[in-house]
């Protein structure tokens, strides 16, 4: 007669199979390869014990039983083991599962700031155009003309927003490869788009560079860096300044390149000088813009690895009034050499 | 003496409306305009008169700036398109193709007026 704990061992047996078998199944993209090893070796383990069982109370042999327990102790830590590594295969996988999710995520952010930044820039070119056609039809008309223009640098600056905007998300996204940079070139179009915006302003550039041909490691972004300083010199001129003169020295020490971009603007009060590169932070100076362009610009320079901060201006350093020194601390170019 | 001929390729059809009164407040000529790249090729392919200059923009649907006016030079290497987008980023490449000038959106009238002017001078 067959004993009835072999019938339970059969059954254990059939059962673990099926258990395995779904396990495997189930969880096969889960799984990792020293999981897949262990539930291999359980899978013997199991075969061994129950055959070794069924043998036993069926009265066939009982030869297996010295081996039985040894991997009586060893089957519990395997167990342990599979379990260890599934779970960290688990964790793994959700991981993997999250980071898809985050991707998706941005490049939906991604898209939407693109369609956002590309109609707003149409809507802004209808709206400047029309006003423009508008001071034609109304030359004579000298209110109307600075409304115009009003609205027309409002427009500009909004321009000026939105290439903010597009830069301060390619900076999160950390997007910046330093790569072999003239500076020249990068003032003198700064200078070109915001005389742009300020037609009847005079903006005037005194270059001091000791070497025309001066690589920095830096991006094309740099420009957005130049754009808002010299902006911000505008919109802080003193109220009878219609030429707006800014010195640019640029030299090379051990540290890097220094570049003073030097305004004759209303200066910038001690206690503000730090707080100026976070945004919204003006609480006691009147703002006269969207307050990201130097936060922005603090960004971008550190993501090129240098400094930036402003001094007052060198022949009256305990006055502020007469101007401010925005100090630009960017590494050399060398060649081959890449960061970020 | 003869109205210098302006061709406009744009999908807005505000910045459409905004070139036209632009352009014919200016004394131009519009010769045509396409609201996408394919309608504008098909009209360069077959016109029998070239325009002078073309205003062309970037995104649009069917084919885009950069497509067509790749096209467009192919035909005729010495079509001056002035390049009109608001995406600074296909600045390169649009040069690269031989455009003659890119504009970023928003621009002044006042400078797409000189733009228009010098490539009169050239042609």
């Amino acid at each position: 007669m067959i004993n009835p704990v072999a019938i339970v061992d059969f059954i254990t047996l059939v059962s673990s199979l099926v258990a395995l078998l779904i396990l495997v199944r189930g969880w096969r993209y889960r799984l990792g390869n020293d999981s897949k090893i262990v539930l291999v070796v359980i899978f013997i383990i199991t075969i061994f014990h129950s055959f070794s069982n069924i043998l036993e109370w069926t009265g066939i042999s009982s030869a297996l039983d010295p081996y039985e327990d040894v991997i009586q102790i060893l089957e519990p830590l395997f167990w342990g083991f599979f379990f260890y590594s599934f779970l960290q295969g688990f964790r793994q996988h959700e991981l993997q599962e999250n980071e898809k999710v985050l991707e998706e995520k941005k490049m939906f952010s991604e898209l939407l700031l693109d369609l956002m930044a590309h109609d707003i820039e149409n809507y802004n070119q209808v709206t400047l155009g029309n006003l423009q056609l508008l001071q034609d039809f109304v030359k004579n008309d000298e209110e109307i003309t600075e409304l115009t223009k009003e609205a027309e640098r409002a427009i500009m600056n909004s321009s000026m927003l939105v290439n903010n905007v597009k830069i301060l998300n390619r900076l999160q996204e950390g997007k910046i490869e330093t790569e072999a940079i003239l500076l020249t070139p990068l003032f003198e179009s700064a200078k070109e788009k915001v005389q742009r915006i300020y037609p009847d302003l005079l903006l005037m550039f005194d270059l001091i560079i000791e070497q025309e041909d001066l690589l920095v490691a830096g991006h094309a972004i740099l420009e957005n860096v130049f754009i808002n300083l010299t902006a911000n010199a505008v919109r802080y001129r003193k109220n009878e300044q219609h030429t707006i003169k800014i010195e640019i020295e640029v030299r090379q020490d051990e540290r890097g390149v220094l570049v003073s971009f030097m305004d004759y603007g209303i200066g910038i009060e001690d206690e503000l000088k730090k707080q100026i590169f976070n945004r919204f932070a003006l609480t006691r100076q009147e703002r006269r813009g969207s307050g990201l362009g130097m936060s922005i610009s603090k960004r971008i320079i550190e993501a090129l690895g240098g400094k930036i901060w402003v001094e007052n201006r060198p022949e009256s350093l305990t006055d502020h009034s007469t101007g401010s020194v925005f100090k630009i601390l960017l590494k050399t170019y060398v060649e081959g050499e890449t960061e970020n | 003496m003869k109205k210098a001929q302006i061709m406009i390729v744009e999908d807005k059809k505000e910045l459409v409306k905004l070139y036209e009164k632009f352009l014919l407040v200016n004394g131009y000529f519009i010769l045509f305009k396409a609201y996408n790249g394919r309608d504008a090729l098909e009209f360069y392919k077959t016109t029998k008169e070239y325009p002078d200059v073309i205003i062309m923009d970037y995104r649009m649907p069917f084919k885009d700036g950069i497509a067509t006016s790749q096209e467009i030079l192919q035909v005729n290497p010495n079509q001056k398109i002035i390049f009109a987008s608001a995406d600074e980023s296909i600045k390169e490449r649009a040069e690269e193709i031989g455009i003659m000038e890119f504009k970023k959106k928003p621009f002044s009238l006042v400078d797409l007026r000189k733009s228009i002017e010098k490539a009169i001078e050239m042609t």
